[in-house]
């Protein structure tokens, strides 16, 4: 019998994934302001990565208004998908990574641009509006970082760039 | 002590340094003038083994969505206008220098390119936005502010420890770090490479100020100045996006003299959806990226 490989899939930025496979991994590369939100759930063997860009869609209209880049859309879509495709809420292990920032931003430009701060604010309302405990946080910094999801464990790795990843 | 004198002293302790092929300077030097005929710009264009196939695939590829496929450099010239074939050329001849890894910003093979051709999309978005004329020579000005990085990259891989620990414990943007940890940053060793290419001088600036465009010269041109304040856009965007960051990441900084210098309000709904607007150029940034097989 030959053993099956495991399958990398990149989850860009404005999609979201979810997967049963044993055989895959989930990742998402170079979050810098960015989001993501993983959510497994380890009695099902189910889970997802979701990746949006910025906090709020009231800034935008018409074709800029893709769900998937905004957490106020894209996250509660991911959240009813994963439930709606076999995953339980009640399991869900969730957790939050990414939402980097300039640096020194409290200077001269004020809050302008504070999109990596938000991002992270408007996932964890949207969380606790759902009822969904986050389970580990790992958002600031200056850093951008890759995060991983194993659908065969529901480890959650994550790196910076040139660093060893960490499991979180 | 003095900051070229830094740089000389870097670079010369390089084995190679990084060398764009002279082809560049003559294409640039054609393409800006206006009378020059396609037939000229052939006959310098097919000096280059592979430059005119590159030239071609890339004429040919979904972003210039032509309505037939061109095989001659004067069908290109006609089809597409100087300014597009000048960034055509300047994104091929690019290649050869970005696409390499950069160990001293963890940047592996590939990552510097995705970087630059992203924030080259960027600027040229954002100069199509501002009404700034030339689109493309943005484009070039954003694909190559980061080029210093790869000499400056040499000499920050043995100090990295050494800048994460100015990082840490002075609150420094990383071009401040660079300077502390090697003498010169990467705008400054850019802007010294793009002179030795013999580039035009407002390419240089755009790359020597992409970080600080408050501290351009006095008699920098408004003209000038607007294309270093949307190449500095570009840049943060880049960062915030993340494509191809390395360890650096977002250690920098927003230079707020940006607004006046482009005549618009510091409102951060605005920037926001400016960045969102940009988010939607990615599939045109794989379409470049995957002409050259490296996405």
């Amino acid at each position: 019998m030959v053993a099956q490989t495991t399958k990398e899939i990149i989850v860009p930025v404005g999609e979201f994934c979810l997967s049963s496979n044993s055989h895959e991994i989930l990742k998402a590369l170079r979050v810098a302001a960015s989001i993501v939100v993983v959510a497994y759930d380890p009695t099902a063997g189910r889970g997802g990565i979701a990746h949006m860009a910025l906090p709020e869609s009231k800034i935008a209209s018409g074709n800029d208004r893709a769900p998937g880049k905004f957490v106020d859309l894209g996250l509660p879509l991911f959240i009813e998908a994963i439930t709606k495709h076999g995953g339980d809420k009640a399991h869900l292990q969730i957790k939050i990574v990414g939402g980097s920032q300039l640096f020194n931003f409290g200077g001269g430009s004020g809050n302008l641009l504070n999109i990596g701060t938000r991002n992270a604010i408007t996932a964890r309302t949207i969380l606790n509006r759902e009822g969904l405990p986050v389970e580990k946080t790992e958002t600031g910094g200056n850093k951008p970082r890759n995060v991983m999801l194993d659908i065969a464990t529901g480890q959650v790795q994550v790196s910076h760039p040139g660093e060893s990843p960490r499991i979180i | 002590m003095d900051s070229q004198i830094t740089v000389e002293k870097l670079l010369s302790n390089m084995d190679t340094l990084p060398e764009l092929p002279e082809v560049a300077f003559k294409v640039s030097q054609l393409l800006d003038d206006p009378s020059t005929d396609a037939k000229a710009l052939g006959e310098v264009i097919i000096l280059d083994p592979g430059l005119l196939t590159q030239v071609l695939k890339l004429c040919n590829s979904a972003q210039y969505s032509l309505s037939r496929k061109i095989a001659t450099i004067s069908e290109a010239v006609a089809l597409l206008g100087h300014k597009a074939l000048r960034q055509i050329v300047f994104t091929i001849i690019s290649h050869s220098v970005l696409n390499r890894a950069v160990n001293g910003y963890g940047l592996e093979t590939g990552a510097l390119w995705e970087n630059s051709i992203t924030c080259g999309m960027y600027a040229k978005q954002l100069a199509l936005k501002l009404g700034f004329a030339d689109t493309e020579l943005a484009f070039i000005a954003g694909l190559l502010r980061d080029i210093g990085k790869i000499a400056l990259g040499y000499h920050l891989a043995s100090k990295s420890q050494a800048v994460r620990q100015i990082i840490r414990g002075q609150r420094l943007s990383f071009l401040n770090a660079e300077e502390q940890a090697t003498g010169a940053n990467h705008s400054v060793m850019g802007a010294y490479l793009s002179t030795r290419w013999n580039l035009p001088d407002k390419l240089t600036l755009a790359i020597q100020y992409h970080h600080t465009p408050s501290k351009l010269p006095a008699e920098t041109s408004a003209e000038d100045r607007k294309l270093v304040a949307l190449v500095h856009l570009a840049d943060i965007f880049t960062m915030m996006n993340g494509t191809g960051t390395g360890i650096d990441g977002l250690m920098y900084t927003l230079d707020g003299q940006i607004f006046e210098m482009l005549d618009i309000p510091a409102n951060g709904d605005t920037l926001e959806l400016w960045y969102a607007e940009l988010l939607d150029l990615q599939s045109e940034i794989d379409v470049v990226l995957n002409t050259f097989g490296s996405n």
